[in-house]
């Protein structure tokens, strides 16, 4: 009989007998450590029909609440756990940035006004430990203390549902939810980030801290073990409302080292591996039986330009800093042609509130006749990166220092290791980044730059600069017919590129490896799907 | 034998100050060093939910009450929560110290048995061709840096020959690259120093006076020579605890160990402080301890060594 190892948790001591088949080669290895493995080897499992499914990612998130764990390495695992009312459809989008919804959770949902929504659940739906999802379950997940209110549990969460003033059961399959303004985006933000649905059952009992380390959802894959600096271990739940899972078991494996992952790839332990820089693209897809697949994701790697600087107080001189770069430039030398620069803070996700026609300028003579008017006289500005918060930063800003220094601009550039330095006194420009959380301008250029944003509270953007901006951006809030958003929306885009309090350089890739025959598809986001339509096994 | 005791009592007081003296610097630094919820927060995370974590943590009140605060619950043993997962900072240390003893373990063992046995051999055919080739290959062990080992194992064993399993600590399998490549720049130094050692004591009088009165070669070497040569090598071994747990923070995040490394490492890249500083406090000791132990051993195995004077109180 097997005896379980000392050093891993039961649950995980099966991995390596499924996953790695013993040959002569490995035998002869394998003797040298033949007291250890006599005492932790177990035969292959025959019984298993669906494969296991191995993640091998960078990091792991502390717990799996999915609302406390808003970072890529979260929700990366947690969309495999939890499910939403209503889904955005990702991947009904050849980009993988889909925004049209769909019914999930709810199987409809009506307006009942521009501050009320009512939600009709699905019947039938089962959580991990047998419950049936009741009107209950969806009222305790967005109560008054956990995402929101006066004190919540999960500060993290006030961003996305700060705006709720209440969410009441009607009856057993039915919720109202209200409002405190009119929210256009009530039903995309149920469809996204800390919308998930957790069990209230478990959630009393367990409690806070416990339900964080083994919730219980109604995703397609309920939770073995989690373990953030060793693996989380998924298995699949064959109740599922979608139907059963494709694989058997999901594991998610932190491996820190990128070699160490590439290798594993390589050789068959791992099925997908995350986090390929721009610069192993290529080598990695040079095996025949690895894929890469990339996403351009929803986020945008910008610059701030630091009001208060005396130099930078002049917005003509933040728009030269703006004009003066070439931003195909830096995608094609640095992300391979595969990163995006998008036509300002504006995107196709947002639907009908796209604007067409939009682009931002590079124009190196517009830049030079800016500074002339606005007398610069060649003042040290002083750039503030790190050297690998974000990729290819490093690389990034010493192209920019050069292509400023070309219209005149005698930038400086300066790594740090901390966000602090990065913002602290002395410097005039720093790297930031702003992701579109919700396809629409309140859910990406609102919530970084207005005035709940860091920028404004923290006066890098000067609040007279900020005025009709802010102006216009809470007539956005306040506005329901489509066509007078989209006008709000234009304006709000022209005073932030004409105030230029920032600039965007680039929507960076993600790349993914995954073994080539089988079936998944990343998107803008950096949920995994694995759910049974989005990941495929040969035969 | 109590200037023995006090000699105890005032190392181990001693080694206290060494603690409150690391953790303290480590406690100030950490804080100097960045905001915890630049980390742990999405980007865009507005000031003021910003605020109301750095509140929760205890992060907005001035550094000496941090500390004074931080000081008075490690005497109650209440070493703080992770302000990543909300639980006992200890605990995810309690979690993961059996995973680095053992790979921290193994890999002194076959550094041992291998230094040990290359450093005697060596000695022994002292200025032949084996004695320099057997130095070249410690040398090469030693001078390689563990990061670099560490990725060409894996890109041959894993990657060309395919027959170990890259990371992780699921099998028996998964501990032979980590704890190979922790053991062998330990084994290249322990093989040089038991080759100065075992010359050294080679040379001694009592080994002439063995072989004078007809005793074999091994018999010289296993019952004289090495048991001299092995009171060096005690102390030696003292400090490379420390080095090996050091190596372990590398190998650890090469070979994705789930041990106290890795810990380290992910909890200092999340700025979790309490559980950072949980860590350095609990390596410290170990350091510490092996110390304190390595000293009173010596004293054990040297009959020449009187323990009081040896630990500092017998002047």
């Amino acid at each position: 009989m097997m005896q379980p190892l000392p050093f891993v948790p039961e649950e995980t001591q099966t991995m390596f007998p499924i996953d790695v088949a013993i040959d002569r080669r490995r035998f002869l290895a394998g003797s040298a450590v033949a007291p250890f493995a006599l005492a932790g080897f177990a035969a292959p499992s025959a019984a298993a029909a669906r494969p296991t499914f191995t993640v091998a990612v960078a990091g792991l998130p502390p717990t799996l609440e999915p609302a406390r764990e808003l970072s890529n390495v979260g929700t990366r695992v947690t969309y495999s756990i939890f499910d939403t009312l209503i889904r955005r459809d990702f991947l009904g989008s050849p980009d993988g940035g889909g925004s049209k919804l769909k019914p999930h959770l709810a199987s409809e949902w009506k307006r009942v006004s521009p501050s009320e929504l009512i939600i009709t659940l699905r019947q039938g739906v089962k959580f991990h430990n047998g419950d049936e999802l009741t009107s209950e379950d969806v009222a305790y997940t967005f109560r008054n203390g956990r995402l929101w209110g006066e004190k919540p549990q999960i500060p993290a969460g006030r961003p996305y549902f700060g705006i709720l003033a209440g969410c009441d059961p009607i009856d057993r399959y039915t919720v109202r939810f209200r409002t405190r303004v009119p929210d256009v985006l009530l039903e995309q933000r149920l469809a996204s980030w800390c919308a998930w649905i957790v069990n209230k059952r478990a959630y009393e009992e367990m409690g806070f801290e416990a339900y964080s380390k083994r919730p219980i959802a109604t995703g397609p894959y309920r939770v073995v073990s989690h373990a953030q600096n060793d693996a989380t271990v998924l298995a699949a739940f064959d109740d599922h409302f979608l139907g059963r899972p494709t694989a058997e078991k999901v594991i998610f494996k932190a491996v820190p080292e990128l070699a160490a992952r590439v290798a594993g790839l390589v050789a068959g332990e791992f099925d997908l591996i995350t986090n390929v820089p721009p610069d192993q693209v290529e080598t990695v897809g040079r095996y025949p039986d690895i894929d890469v697949r990339s996403v351009v994701l929803a986020n945008s790697h910008v610059l701030v330009f630091d009001n208060r600087d005396p130099v930078l107080a002049d917005e003509r001189i933040r728009r030269a800093l703006a004009a003066a770069i070439d931003r195909k430039k830096l995608v094609d030398t640095l992300w391979l042609g595969k990163a995006e620069v998008p036509a300002s803070h504006n995107y196709p996700e947002y639907g009908d509130m796209y604007v067409e026609g939009r682009k931002l300028v590079h124009d190196p003579d517009l830049a030079r006749a800016l500074l002339k008017e606005a007398g610069y006289k060649g003042e040290k500005i002083v750039y503030r990166t790190q050297a690998n918060y974000y990729t290819n930063a490093l690389e990034a800003a010493q192209i920019l220092v050069e292509m400023w220094k070309a219209v005149g601009i005698a930038a400086d550039l300066q790594v740090v290791e901390t966000s602090d330095q990065m913002r602290g006194t002395g410097a005039q420009i720093f790297n930031w980044s702003n992701s579109t959380r919700l396809p629409d301008p309140l859910g990406a250029l609102w919530i970084a730059w207005g005035p709940g944003g860091e920028a404004q509270a923290a006066r890098y953007w000067a609040p007279d600069s900020a005025a009709a901006f802010n102006r216009y951006g809470r007539a956005l809030e306040a506005e329901t017919e489509p066509a007078k958003r989209k006008e709000l929306f234009a304006h709000m885009l022209d005073e932030w590129e004409g105030e230029a309090p920032g600039t965007i350089l680039y929507q960076p890739f993600e790349a993914y490896a995954i073994r080539r025959s089988i079936g998944w598809r990343p998107t803008t986001f950096y949920f995994m799907d694995l759910g049974p339509d989005n990941l495929t096994f040969p035969g | 034998m109590p200037s023995t005791l006090l000699a105890i009592a005032l190392r181990a007081v001693r080694a206290a100050v060494t603690l409150l003296l690391c953790v303290t610097v480590v406690f100030v630094a950490l804080r100097a060093a960045g905001d915890p919820s630049e980390q742990l927060l999405p980007a865009e995370t507005p000031p003021d939910v910003r605020a109301e974590y750095r509140a929760a943590w205890g992060l907005d009140r001035p550094i000496p009450i941090q500390y004074a605060t931080w000081l008075a619950r490690i005497g109650e043993g209440d070493f703080g929560r992770s302000f990543a997962d909300g639980g006992p900072a200890f605990d995810a240390v309690v979690e993961a110290l059996p995973r680095t003893l053992l790979l921290g373990g193994t890999a002194l063992s076959l550094a041992l048995v291998v230094g040990l046995t290359i450093g005697v051999a060596a000695a022994l055919r002292h200025g032949t061709a084996l004695d320099r080739g057997l130095m070249g290959v410690a040398v090469l062990g030693y001078s390689m840096p563990v990061f670099f080992l560490g990725i060409l194992f894996i890109l041959f064993f894993v990657l060309h020959l395919r027959i170990l399993p890259s990371s992780g600590a699921t099998t028996p399998w998964h501990l032979i690259l980590p704890s190979v490549t922790l053991a062998l720049p330990l084994a290249g130094r322990i093989a040089r120093f038991a080759r100065t050692a075992t010359l050294e004591v080679m040379g001694r009088p009592f080994v002439r006076a063995a072989r004078a009165k007809g005793l074999g070669r091994i018999a010289v070497v296993v019952r004289h020579a090495l048991p001299n040569a092995a009171i060096p090598l005690l102390m030696f071994l003292g400090i490379e605890i420390g080095l090996t747990l050091s190596g372990a923070v590398v190998t650890e995040t090469i070979f994705a160990w789930p041990g106290l490394g890795r810990l380290l490492v992910d909890s200092v890249a999340l700025r979790d402080l309490p559980v950072v500083q949980a860590v350095i406090l609990t390596v410290t000791a170990i350091i510490v301890a092996a110390n304190l132990a390595v000293d009173v051993l010596h004293a054990l195995v040297d009959p020449k060594v009187d323990l009081a004077r040896t630990l500092g109180s017998g002047r």
